[in-house]
């Protein structure tokens, strides 16, 4: 009977910021949160993770901004938000009423940019962890700094000096040594890395000869990319010392459960949020049957059962 | 948020024409907490991304939606039969702002003619005089004159091919309504179709500035929702949602 089960342990720690369920809304795919109040069950997801927030407002790139694949979905948003001063004086003091953690992602051009924005946050009690979003596909002429070691490191150690709240550093999967990078990030002083962002991607339209998207290309997400992504924080994962939110194209509870076993503390969910919004609660139950069935209490016992590289016979 | 997701029955789905359909389905709460303007956010099987279609029609608890087969969602939509669950989340988006003025004038370019039914089913119960205007590529693909004639509209139509009504477009019958002396006193212009006729009534109606005129906008969608800023469009004051900012806008703020 269900009242002898001993409760089963959903909590999992990102560095310092610990949650309550593994499930985290990965950023620009759940807005800030409040606009989803009475369409979200908000007690079965751990974190929001807000959009990107930069110091000043951003118009984000020409429209059409989204296309459907079918499989995947392109974006070229362009890190549209309303700025740092819009989102603390006007969305903070709703989204800290929310029956949930929050995330909140932080993007600029520069590392004085950087360094202003989460100087800035820092001095804020409300806000609990920041992410620093290192993998925008969609900033035109600038490099992404997480397809980079040597750069990530430098940016996050100049960062984790300025604060004391927890840092997560969202990497992209268009890098060679995504390994090293997260390990960069780890040395750097980063508190856990949040992987994958977006794929490199675009789509034509063959009567107009036009591209669809109005920046010509966009970041590709979805169930298209889970694969690809599973690989990845398999990868990153071993052997990193820090905490690694895993995602990519999770769709249900066999996908989020697939990134906990690849090595992933916590799962991401993305592009599912605009199709589901509730999802989160779906896939929260859906790992909690899969934990009963397993006979297993504590969902930190699933990380990394499946092997590493080196230990494959 | 007034939207809910919820699970619908597909009740009919009839062929209009060769390529436009009529779906609908029960839901006392769709039924009751729709207006004019406000669309549904539908799945569709084979489709990644909800499609938008605004509410057509009310009758009772049934719902009415409109659609055109135009690529992969509205093709499989057009599939489904009688007795198919459909997961919709609705109603969303600002509508139309049904005002009592003299006289009402709604615009529909082709299958722009969706939601202007169900406004037209409002502003039947304000006593104004109404017109719609309907533009066409030809005769055989008019919609809806004869709901409009009972609703007691005066129908005008227009055909590309001049095949029925006047030979043009939807605009060239507009600029026809402006030049009479009623018009220019007291109107509301409400209308759907494609961007390129919103901005022939811009120029159309840019000499009439008492002229209040609401355009609802059509464009590719993410979460339909106000949270992924897929769908902006460009307007006087920067880019807006069309989810959520719209779809209904006022001809005034895109030029």
């Amino acid at each position: 009977m269900a009242r002898n089960r001993e409760p089963l342990n959903l909590g999992v720690n990102i560095g310092k910021l610990q949650l309550a369920s593994p499930i985290v809304c990965a950023s620009g795919t759940f807005g800030f949160g409040e606009e989803l109040t009475g369409l979200v069950d908000f007690s079965s997801i751990g974190a929001v993770t807000t959009k990107t927030v930069t110091l000043q407002p951003k118009a984000g790139n020409a429209p059409p901004r989204i296309f459907d694949s079918g499989c995947g979905v392109i974006n070229s948003v362009g890190l549209e938000n309303p700025g740092l001063e819009s989102f603390l004086n006007d969305t903070l003091p709703k989204i800290k009423k929310l029956n949930t953690k929050f995330i909140v992602s932080i993007g600029a051009d520069t590392a004085e940019e950087y360094a202003e924005i989460v100087k800035k946050l820092d001095d804020v009690k409300d806000v609990e962890a920041l992410e620093a979003n290192l993998s925008c596909p969609n900033i035109k002429n600038k490099k992404i700094v997480s397809q980079d070691k040597e750069a990530t490191y430098q940016l996050i150690q100049s960062l984790t000096s300025l604060t004391a709240k927890p840092l997560i550093v969202k990497i992209t999967p268009e890098t060679v040594d995504i390994v090293g990078v997260a390990r960069a990030a780890a040395s750097g002083g980063a508190d856990a890395v949040s992987l994958v962002n977006t794929f490199f991607a675009m789509a034509i339209d063959i009567e107009t000869a036009r591209p669809y998207l109005g920046n010509i290309y966009g970041g590709y997400s979805g169930p298209a990319i889970k694969p690809m992504s599973l690989y990845r924080v398999w990868r990153a994962a071993a052997g990193l010392e820090i905490p690694v939110i895993g995602g990519g194209g999770i769709v249900n509870a066999a996908d989020a459960i697939e990134f906990i076993l690849a090595g992933a503390t916590a799962v991401s969910l993305g592009t599912v949020n605009l199709v589901y919004p509730n999802k989160a609660k779906d896939i929260l139950g859906g790992i909690k049957d899969y934990m009963v069935k397993k006979k297993i209490k504590d969902v930190r016992e699933l990380k990394e059962k499946v092997p590493s590289e080196g230990s494959v016979g | 948020m007034r939207a809910k997701q919820i699970e619908v029955i597909v009740g009919e789905i009839k062929k209009v024409n060769k390529e436009v359909f009529l779906l609908s389905f029960t839901s006392s709460y769709l039924a009751k907490e729709s207006r004019p303007g406000n669309f549904l956010h539908i799945k569709i099987n084979s489709t990644l991304l909800r499609r938008p279609f605004s509410v057509h029609k009310v009758c009772g608890r049934k719902v009415f939606v409109l659609f055109k087969v135009r690529g992969r969602g509205t093709n499989m939509l057009s599939k489904y039969n009688k007795g198919d669950t459909l997961d919709v989340i609705g109603p969303l988006g600002k509508g139309f702002d049904a005002r009592p003025q003299k006289q009402s004038v709604l615009v529909a370019g082709g299958i722009g003619v969706a939601p202007l039914v169900f406004l037209a089913q409002r502003l039947k119960k304000i006593k104004t005089k109404n017109i719609v205007l309907l533009g066409e590529r030809s005769k055989k693909d008019i919609l809806c004159e004869k709901e409009f004639k009972q609703f007691g509209f005066k129908v005008y139509v227009a055909t590309e091919d001049g095949s029925k009504g006047t030979k043009g477009t939807v605009v060239d019958l507009l600029k026809r309504q402006l030049s009479t002396i009623n018009c220019q006193l007291s109107t509301n212009i409400y209308a759907c179709g494609p961007k390129e006729m919103f901005f022939k009534m811009h120029e159309a109606v840019k000499a009439y500035p008492d002229i209040n005129c609401q355009v609802s906008f059509e464009q590719f969608m993410g979460c339909g929702l106000g949270i992924c800023c897929g769908c902006s469009i460009e307007t006087k004051a920067g880019y807006k949602k069309v989810c959520k900012d719209g779809p209904v806008f006022n001809l005034g703020d895109i030029w």
